[in-house]
């Protein structure tokens, strides 16, 4: 399935194919590294980074085939590499959001009434600072699954573990997150 | 299991799901989205043109190459050599079923356990079994029933000596050998981070948080994120989930008296002398 891209466009780097493949995917990518990494700044040079990687591997792209996949790998593996940082574990103190007033504010984004968006801002803050909370392997798996709406077999090909490990680590971030939400009265 | 597997899960993931659901999508700066799409069109991101590179370049690279390469073989060299002894399984006692990485394996069979614990791993132990790990020299770790981690990479013996083990359930104990000075080892559960540097200890994950029970040596535990404090030996502190203050009162006779059979016992894997 080529979803009427022109990927053989985007092999040869043509802007047009590029834009186009740009505002296909950067908005489910960015939620990807968002929901992963936990806060805009991170998130941003991220983004950066996979978008970098996939135009320095365009030529690598199977026009033949979803460039879904390989789009979320890239993103999942630069999201990992972002974690191995020890940068990323001095960030990773504060993204419990108190610290990060960027955060709501991405997350709300259309909220109606300020009414509203301030307790949009709130629920949406509290389900991210649940997800960060949970260990990076699981939070993959949260993402993937929850918010990009993949199967048990395609999230095990991203992150390169076994469909058992992938269920069973499904299965426990749920678990985790429904006792941390609830924690939090949500 | 199947791929939809709705029926199976409890209300409390149900709800999770819902929640989850419900969030809205995080929309990245519309200046950054523009940016960042004319740099990805044009090649520049981060101010680099991305792929092609000019013939002078090619020139230059190809010594730069050949460093890289030398390069790349000593640390290849260097990270093999500073690898830390493997994780053997010294000890399965009990009866059940463990399940390593989703793969079931009797608690009797210790060669199939062996064959299969390594870095990266997680492990449940069985509620009726106990497991002992060790790393000749460095750690020693003793996973009691209903247990469940993810096995850390054994402490390295140069660089690089800070490892991590998660921890989601149960209750380990861990001692620390004649090579583990130097190194670190940070224990993370759900809601808590321990941080071990030389010393025997418990990390109890209960109903109500995690504990330490410190036998001996020094380690430092907090809040997930948090700052870490000290707990000394013949300290138990317990951290509680719902933020309440830290309690810190005597270690209890019981875990005091299996935390020194578990030291004594692990003598001679760290230290290669009979035990006491």
């Amino acid at each position: 399935m080529t979803l009427d891209l022109d990927l053989e466009g985007v092999r040869r780097r043509d802007a047009g194919a590029l834009v186009a493949l740009f505002e296909r995917y950067f908005d489910r990518l960015y939620g990807i590294v968002f929901r992963l990494v936990g806060n805009r700044s991170a998130s941003e040079d991220a983004i950066q980074d996979v978008f970098l990687r996939i135009h320095r591997a365009a030529h690598q792209l199977d026009p033949t085939r979803d460039p879904g996949p390989w789009l979320m790998t890239i993103a999942t593996n630069v999201c990992r590499d972002h974690w191995r940082s020890s940068g990323q574990r001095l960030e990773r103190a504060s993204a419990s959001i108190e610290g990060n007033p960027g955060l709501a504010e991405t997350l709300s984004h259309g909220a109606k009434s300020p009414e509203l968006e301030a307790q949009t801002s709130e629920r949406e803050r509290l389900v991210q600072e649940a997800i960060l909370r949970l260990q990076e392997p699981f939070r993959e798996v949260i993402v993937l699954r929850e918010y990009e709406g993949l199967g048990y077999g395609q999230i095990a090909a991203i992150t390169g573990h076994n469909e058992t490990t992938v269920r069973k680590r499904h299965s426990r971030a749920l678990a985790e997150l429904g006792r941390q939400l609830s924690e939090m009265e949500l | 299991m199947s791929e939809n597997d709705e029926d199976r899960l409890t209300d409390v993931s149900k709800r999770a799901k819902e929640i989850l659901h419900a969030s809205a999508p995080p929309r990245a700066d519309a200046a950054f989205r523009e940016r960042l799409k004319g740099d990805f069109v044009s090649g520049q991101i981060s101010g680099r043109t991305v792929p092609f590179p000019q013939q002078w370049y090619r020139r230059a690279a190809a010594p730069a190459l050949a460093v890289v390469a030398a390069a790349a073989m000593i640390a290849i060299v260097v990270e093999f050599l500073n690898r830390g002894p493997a994780w053997i399984v010294s000890s399965a006692s009990g009866d059940g079923v463990v399940q390593i990485d989703g793969e079931s394996i009797p608690i009797t069979n210790l060669d199939a356990l062996r064959a299969r614990v390594r870095p990266g791993v997680e492990i449940q132990v069985p509620a009726g079994g106990e497991i002992g790990i060790f790393s000749a020299g460095g750690l020693a770790i003793q996973l009691t029933a209903g247990t469940e981690i993810t096995v850390p990479p054994p402490p390295a013996r140069w660089i690089s000596r800070h490892v991590q083990l998660y921890a989601r359930a149960g209750e380990l104990r861990i001692t620390t050998g004649p090579r583990f000075p130097g190194a670190r080892l940070l224990v993370r559960s759900p809601d808590a981070e321990v941080d071990v540097t030389g010393t025997t200890l418990a990390v109890i994950l209960n109903p109500i948080g995690t504990c330490v029970c410190v036998f001996d040596g020094t380690v430092r535990f907090g809040p997930l994120g948090g700052d870490r404090t000290p707990v000394p030996a013949g300290t138990r502190r317990q951290m509680f989930r719902d933020g309440s203050p830290p309690l810190d009162e005597p270690i209890r006779d019981m875990e005091r008296m299996k935390l020194g059979m578990f030291r004594d016992a692990s003598r001679p894997l760290l230290y290669g002398e009979p035990a006491e």
